[in-house]
């Protein structure tokens, strides 16, 4: 069986963007889907990724999360907002 | 703490709903107040009112629900009637214009364009006939599901009355109104499987026992199955075998147990396959046995292995739908017809409703392949039946394309859809049926298509699936499928697996042709789909197959998600009036 771990919906945050894997001495390209959820649960936002399973060869299929508490979920939205300021001021600077 | 819409239905829900839908209606679409939509919609979905996605606002689809997929006579004429008065939106469809409706994968029917203005004289007109739609969406048990044509053909065990039964008792009891989440049960009483018990939250499926030479019948009971894009299961056997006489009281006990202990918390992770992950089959039996009176005891011989519905095997060990003219046991026929991706325009709606009256008792059934029987049609009348127009359209002797294609509402109506998908499955098969040779003795291939991986298509269980995603094609964004093979139900129900990934939905013909080709050129003689792809394997597959651009055009390769309607141009004009006139917002 080999359908999707993570949803993909018009729901979901990003059902595609480019990215990858790398181990010590190889490196995958991919399609990636990202998810941002809030879990009220647990208190935490889960940040999901999956690779296309057809994409990667060496991976299981699979996809990792990350649970950041709320404050934690700030910083890395304040810290995504500069380095993307930071992309655009490089772009128009050229 | 509870989730967000357990306060919402706390407050009210069930029976209740429906004196504010009415008020509403009255009043108009204007008088729900803006900041309180959401939480009206999501009380609204239980009388199976359900408002459109964004774009399509004061614009509703109905689903209707029934038991068991009967339709008693005048009932579905009625449904065609109010689908050619009301069922019409601002833009008509390219394939069947405006005013029709669809059959759904759990015997049931939605129309769609509905005006809340109107909604009240809609349900008088269906509840004169005795359709509703209560019940028929939110947190609720929806249709409960069995085989199309318990009563009328061969059952190891009588199932129509257990149906009723279920539908009296249990789904019309507003104290189990509000569930945890969505519920489905089903109870089969034939040796096909066509109920489907194996993805229910609870299944009843036959069984015996044979005790001193003497045979008992009865029910094994499964729970906790499910399609859906996290973790499809199917059921679990409780290891439970229950006389008929104890269906009820059974099914009832399990619901009350969800309905107590399911998670009211967390959303993504309550439906029942999930709590009986949690709480385990060993756990359920011996809480259900502390709950009910009876003697419990250990599983009987079921049927599974004949299971032949969307099983796979080869057509002589017996129907794989209900496609056809089948011979009922009473001495009358029943007619299947095959009407692709479940859609009928208001006008054929009607003309079916009209044959069944004129060549049979007038009761139509809908299967669980978006597909209508034409019931009690004594055999003088089965030639001329077969000759009218409507059947010669939606022939009981389809391509075995045709025959095998379900696909959900995607993104024309659906707002967690990614991909348009009703038109695309219609135009895919047509190029399909033109461009593609079948050995003779294959006839069927089930390609089942969901906009996203919700799955309400049912992609996980076909032998070739489709699941809308996206993909970048020549610097765009574009409408794109999953495509996999290799699923099916029956005694051993298995998923698909991916062959391609985010194929750009104009490639996608061309590859079902190389895979369906590939089948053709490596099977043995008799073997199914199915057979064929657990045999020959997915990755050889994979290689020999490639997606490619071909005459086939896609209405909506890039649209997307984006439009208002997947197949009009320009700005939508909702909210409207009920006749059609855009409301302003500065009103």
């Amino acid at each position: 069986m080999s359908h999707r771990v993570l949803d993909v919906t018009a729901y979901t945050t990003f059902d595609y963007l480019q990215g990858g894997a790398s181990g010590l001495d190889w490196d995958e390209d991919g399609i990636v889907v990202l998810n941002v959820e809030s879990d009220e649960e647990e208190g935490v936002v889960r940040l999901s990724t999956e690779l296309d399973p057809t994409d990667v060869q060496r991976l299981d299929q699979h996809a990792d999360h990350v649970e950041l508490f709320p404050d934690q979920a700030r910083t890395l939205a304040s810290t995504l907002r500069e380095a993307a300021d930071r992309v655009e001021e490089e772009v128009d600077d050229e | 703490m509870p989730h967000k819409k357990e306060e919402i239905k706390d407050e009210l829900y069930g029976d209740a709903v429906r004196e504010k839908i009415e008020e509403f209606a009255e009043r108009g679409w204007d008088s729900i107040p803006e900041e309180e939509r959401e939480e009206w919609f999501t009380r609204f979905k239980f009388w199976g009112v359900f408002h459109q996605r964004s774009g399509q606002e004061s614009y509703f689809m109905m689903r209707l629900t029934n038991c068991g997929g009967v339709l008693k006579p005048d009932q579905l004429r009625a449904i065609g009637e109010v689908a050619r008065e009301y069922a019409t939106g601002p833009a008509e469809n390219p394939e069947w214009g405006n005013g029709w409706i669809d059959l759904t994968t759990r015997q049931s029917i939605q129309l769609h364009w509905l005006n809340l203005e109107d909604i009240p004289e809609i349900w008088e007109k269906l509840e004169s006939v005795g359709v509703s739609s209560r019940s028929a969406g939110g947190d609720t048990m929806r249709n409960i599901s069995g085989c199309p044509v318990a009563g009328k053909a061969e059952e190891f065990i009588e199932s129509r009355p257990i149906l009723d039964e279920i539908q009296e008792t249990i789904r019309d009891d507003d104290e189990l109104s509000n569930m945890p989440r969505k519920f489905n049960i089903s109870v089969s009483g034939c040796k096909q499987g066509c109920a489907q018990d194996s993805i229910n939250d609870i299944g009843l499926e036959p069984a015996y026992k044979r005790e001193d030479g003497e045979m008992r019948k009865g029910f094994n009971v499964r729970v906790g199955g499910g399609l859906g894009g996290r973790e499809p299961r199917r059921a679990r056997p409780l290891d439970l075998f229950i006389p008929p006489e104890k269906a009820v009281e059974t099914v009832r006990e399990f619901v009350e147990y969800y309905h107590e202990h399911g998670n009211r918390q967390n959303r993504s992770k309550n439906r029942a396959r999930f709590f009986v992950d949690e709480h385990g089959t060993e756990t359920i039996r011996e809480d259900l046995n502390d709950r009910l009176e009876f003697e419990f005891e250990p599983a009987g011989t079921h049927f599974r292995e004949e299971y032949t519905y969307n099983a796979g095997k080869p057509p002589e060990e017996g129907p794989h739908d209900h496609v056809g003219v089948y011979e009922q046991r009473d001495g009358l026929n029943y007619v299947g017809l095959s009407v692709p991706v479940g859609r009928l325009t208001a006008k054929e709606t009607i003309a079916l409703a009209n044959l069944a009256g004129e060549y049979g008792s007038g009761e139509v059934r809908l299967t669980r392949r978006q597909n209508p029987i034409i019931m009690d049609v004594p055999d003088d009348n089965v030639a001329p039946l077969l000759s009218e127009p409507l059947l010669e359209e939606h022939t009981p002797e389809p391509s075995p394309f045709v025959r095998g294609a379900q696909a959900c509402t995607g993104t024309e109506f659906c707002s967690i859809a990614l991909t348009e998908t009703k038109v695309r499955m219609a135009r895919m098969l047509r190029w399909l049926r033109n461009n593609t040779d079948l050995p003779d003795d294959v006839n069927r291939i089930k390609i089942h298509y969901s906009g996203c991986t919700a799955d309400c298509g049912q992609a996980m269980t076909a032998d070739i699936g489709l699941q809308g995603m996206r993909a970048r094609k020549d610097g765009e964004m574009v409408e794109a499928l999953d495509v996999g093979v290799g699923g099916g139900i029956g005694a051993d129900p298995s998923f698909i697996e991916w062959v391609h990934q985010r194929v750009p939905a104009d490639e996608v013909p061309v590859l079902i042709k190389e895979i369906v080709e590939a089948f053709a050129a490596h099977r043995e003689e008799g073997q199914t789909f199915r057979e064929w792809v657990e045999e020959f394997g997915v990755e050889p597959l994979t290689d020999m197959t490639d997606p490619a651009e071909s005459d086939y055009e896609d209405a909506t390769l890039t649209d997307a998600k984006q439009a208002w309607y997947p197949f009009a141009e320009g700005d939508s004009p909702a909210p409207t009036d009920p006749d059609g006139t855009p409301i302003s917002a500065d009103d």
